[in-house]
């Protein structure tokens, strides 16, 4: 592991030769409307640079372009290319996300659960993921509504990242940014001759820090899941009352395409290509047969479905992984603020009684 | 002078306790703050569960229509919090025989202090309730809305079809049709969405620039003689989509040709089923020289 | 040949057959396989995704026999957009086609046993596949006895009736029909499936299978009556409909509980839904 310390120069430099060298993508602070929002984009040039935003979690995710919302199947240059080059859609370069948020990093390895399974590799998904480099990013502030540790997801560092960053947000000078890089991890020669000239940091300094930040997160929220992953599907599903806490729901889906881990899409045709959208258990037309039968007629049972796929069915299908990282953005996108830990927490109450009760008997 | 939100709430405390002791009633509709999350939402229960009443707020930040949730349940009697937007949403359910009044008891609140980045209240022409049973705050005057229309710039009327069509196009790129705006909007609510139709399809699959643009100009045209100009499809949209200079655009229209306003009394005739031999002719119908 | 992928394989209309009169309109298509390898390797029960080009893709349970392996069978039911394209289509029309997907019926683990079909309308597609497979010459000393209840909403609903001679004249087996209200020169039996299974199927049979596959409704009312007269829920095989996309376990539509339709399914034991939430 190396640990090097930046200033905030020296880190828009070491992002100029990120940028000569890999497609940079990096989030941004935008006004749209009434929003002001954080969203990851491509750097098309240099000088856009020293806009990039870390502070503020940023409400989209690397899944918008590895899991487009909107996205062609093109079989034909698929196939020849794939004859090609075992490589397959190989980009010409490799796309470097810097700022990544350890939930968000978890909610990748979540999709390389689904789209690389051994069962059914997902062609597209496995060129777009390839490829890829993540940097982490972590500082002191608790993204809002966020409950990541709760489901054992930690913020300050992933497996998927070879490199994280650490902001510290009040210091100055070169103790501002940390970067950690992994053991055997190697960037391409220019990066490595770049970082050959950093300062390094004291290891001891940056555990110090990040044990500070942790402390200072913890209690910062009342919520906590009292039952172990996966909830029991059968009891749950029949005993909790889903129609209170989900009762302000609109049905808009919002939560499911701001998620970092939903994935649940639907194939559509544009003339004679074949295109892949997102699509969301919140629309009433998720399951509809076309004969009209609806297994999911009303909003709290979409909710149940949306909540037990997280919680539920999910980890029984990976290896005991929540659905969810916990990332909080489904909380403050929802246009009606509807929190989904008050419905974790209806579930939690219903098995903590239930148990109560058998252990009564 | 406006109310305090502090008043309001406590107005409103004291109100539905006052009603949990003497109202028959099923279900209230009421704001409070999210337990976990601290923020403002929605909250819906039946009169039989438990309920503390301090967690009921009104403040600044209660942007979201209670009116839109009564109608999933209309066959219940509902008591529900009403900023002086939703009682005309109310009023116009009542009009439209959506809802029966019997089954309502509305809680209205009294010159509606406005709510945070809804630039709707900065236009707002109902500043008291319309229909109430109950009322919390104090009434205020309501500033008469003389706003000149051209000072409303975002209505885009000065400007010509090309500039138009691309400012539009450009806005609506961002639109992901989770439809929020319309599940938001008080007054969406026919049983069968045009969007959720497959026999016929009026919109394709995807989310090309045509099919957000269908969306959007469809729901426009569902708009005028329906909006209350409260400005919850703007507050729904994830993506901060100006979508409101489009239906309150065409609010003020009918304002101004037609001195029509929607959701005003209980027993108002709708826009398109009142007509008058002196009505202007607005429109595209009428040629330039005309 | 690839199989497993998302992208669909040409196949040719080479036959259409108008199964029903107007008001249900079910037509059963034969497809070829247009590629170097027409042969469409499948086991009864599973199903396939079929492209209208242009239109989109939806699921068909195969209603050919597996024996048959260049000519893909299926019927379908006008219900929706997908459905109503495929409807217009005619013999040299191509469509494309993905699969075969999910399980298939156990009829491997119930071989010696008798085996017993009901069905409520196009529900007795899926169970062509097992029941052709079952009547199969070389398979037919396998299987006891055959008994099938078929439920049509009329007379003018009945499927297959150019299967039906066959059927009837294969050995040991008995074959009723029945139709939802009593109509003119009809002279089989009239009612829902569920109200006949006592008088009209031989039941008290140790081990005997029970498919059934139809609508949701008449599932669930044929099963109540299963278990009522003691049936146990590890005999009663059943066919499960949901809408899905890809076919792969993927897209996150068809799943009951943590269980895919597509993938763990269509095919299901009365037992294994038992452990599942009710949601189909």
């Amino acid at each position: 592991m190396r640990l090097k310390k930046l200033n905030s120069e020296e880190l828009i430099e070491l992002l100029e030769i990120f940028f000569a060298e890999y497609d940079l993508i990096a989030p941004f602070k935008v006004e749209q409307g009434r929003l002001n929002r954080v969203l990851f984009r491509k750097i098309r040039q240099n000088n856009e640079i020293p806009s990039i935003y870390l502070k503020e979690m940023p409400e989209t995710t690397p899944k918008n372009f590895i899991l487009p919302r909107d996205e062609r199947l093109d079989f034909e240059r698929f196939n020849s290319e794939r004859e090609e080059n075992e490589n397959s859609l190989a980009r010409a370069k490799t796309r470097l996300f810097f700022g990544v948020r350890s939930c968000d990093l978890a909610a990748i390895e979540l999709f390389d659960d689904v789209f690389l399974d051994e069962d059914y590799l997902d062609p597209f998904y496995e060129s777009r993921r390839e490829k890829n480099i993540f940097i982490g990013y972590s500082n002191q502030i608790l993204p809002p509504n966020n409950f990541q540790k709760e489901l054992e997801i930690g913020y300050f560092d992933h497996q998927l990242a070879p490199a994280f960053i650490y902001e510290d947000l009040e210091a100055r000078g070169r103790e501002h940014y940390w970067l950690k890089i992994k053991a055997g991890y190697q960037f391409s020669k220019d990066v490595e001759a770049h970082l050959d000239n950093l300062e390094t940091g004291e290891i001891g300094n940056l555990e110090k820090l990040l044990n500070d930040w942790e402390d200072k997160f913890t209690g910062e929220t009342d919520f906590e899941i009292k039952n172990k992953l996966p909830f029991p599907e059968k009891e749950v599903f029949n005993q909790v009352d889903w129609q209170e806490p989900t009762a302000s729901c609109l049905g808009c889906g919002v939560c499911t395409y701001y998620c970092p881990t939903c994935f649940c899409f639907d194939f559509f045709w544009d003339g004679s290509t074949k295109n892949r959208a997102w699509d969301s258990c919140m629309f009433s037309l998720f399951t509809e047969h076309a004969s009209g039968h609806n297994p999911r007629e009303e909003q709290h049972q979409r909710w149940r479905q949306r909540l037990l796929h997280k919680f539920s069915y999910h980890p029984q299908n990976y290896n005991d992984k929540p659905g969810c990282v916990g990332c909080g953005r489904c909380i403050y996108k929802c246009p009606v603020n509807l929190d989904i830990r008050n419905v974790i927490n209806a579930v939690d109450k219903t098995l903590v009684k239930g148990g109560q009760a058998s252990e009564e008997r | 002078m406006t109310n305090s939100y502090k008043e309001i709430t406590e107005d409103l405390q004291d109100i539905i306790e006052q009603i949990y002791k003497q109202e028959e009633f099923d279900r209230l509709l009421a704001y409070g703050r999210g337990l976990f999350s601290g923020l403002i939402e929605p909250v819906i229960v039946d009169k039989e569960a438990e309920l503390d009443l301090d967690r009921l707020e009104f403040t600044d930040e209660a942007y979201q229509m209670l009116s839109k949730y009564l109608l999933k349940n209309r066959e219940l009697k509902q008591v529900v919090v009403a900023k002086p937007c939703d009682t005309r949403a109310i009023a116009f359910y009542i009009s439209e025989n959506i809802i029966a009044r019997d089954n309502l008891i509305v809680v209205g609140i009294n010159g509606c202090p406005g709510i945070k980045d809804n630039t709707a209240c900065d236009e707002c022409d109902s500043k008291n309730p319309v229909i109430a049973d109950y009322t919390a705050g104090n009434l205020m005057p309501e500033d008469e809305f003389a706003k000149d229309k051209s000072d409303l710039k975002y209505l885009l009327s000065e400007e010509n079809q090309v500039t138009r069509k691309n400012h539009y196009t450009k806005e609506f790129m961002r639109c992901t049709q989770c439809y929020a705006c319309r599940d938001a909007c008080p007054v969406c609510y026919c049983d069968h969405c045009f969007v959720e139709s497959n026999q016929p399809v009026w919109l394709e699959a995807g989310s090309g620039p045509e099919e957000d643009m269908v969306f959007h100009l469809m729901r426009t045209m569902h708009m005028p003689g329906r909006c209350v100009n409260c400005g919850a499809c703007e507050m729904a949209c994830p993506e901060g989509i100006e979508m409101r200079s489009l239906t309150s655009h065409l609010y003020h229209q009918a304002r101004e040709y037609f001195d029509f306003r929607p959701g005003l009394a209980v027993d108002q005739k709708s826009l398109f089923s009142d007509y008058n031999e002196e009505d202007p002719e607005p429109g595209f119908l009428q040629q330039e020289g005309d | 040949m690839k199989r497993d992928d998302y992208l669909p394989e040409e196949a040719e209309i080479i036959e259409v057959i108008q199964e029903t009169g107007s008001n249900l309109n079910i037509k059963t298509f034969h497809l070829k396989l247009i590629g170097d390898d027409p042969v469409f390797d499948f086991k009864p029960g599973q199903f396939l995704m079929l492209t209208v080009h242009g239109v989109g893709e939806a699921p068909f349970g195969l209603a050919s026999s597996p024996s048959n392996r260049d000519r893909i069978v299926i019927s379908v039911k006008e219900t929706g957009k997908v459905t109503a394209a495929l409807h217009e289509l005619t013999v040299g029309d191509k469509v494309g086609l993905r699969g075969p997907y999910g399980n298939s019926f156990p009829v491997e683990e119930h071989k010696s046993q008798e085996i017993i079909f009901i069905s409520g309308g196009i529900g007795l597609a899926p169970l062509r596949s097992a029941i052709d497979y079952v009547l199969d010459p070389d398979n037919r000393g396998d299987y006891g006895r055959v008994q099938m209840l078929q439920a049509f909403r009329s007379p003018e609903d009945m499927l297959y009736d150019y299967d039906q001679p066959r059927w009837e004249d294969a050995e040991n087996i008995d074959i009723k029909y029945t139709i939802d209200k009593p109509c003119e020169d009809w002279e089989h039996c009239v009612g829902f499936p569920h109200k006949l299974i006592e008088d009209e199927i031989d039941c008290i049979i140790e081990g005997a299978k029970y498919y059934v596959c139809g609508p949701p409704i008449m599932i669930k009312s044929v099963i109540n009556e299963l278990l009522e007269i003691g049936i146990k829920p590890k005999d009663i095989i059943t066919t499960l409909e949901m809408r899905m996309s890809c076919g792969l376990g993927k897209c996150g539509k068809c799943n009951i509980g943590h269980r895919y339709v597509c993938k763990d399914g269509p095919v299901f034991s009365y037992q294994e839904l038992l452990d599942m939430p009710e949601e189909f």
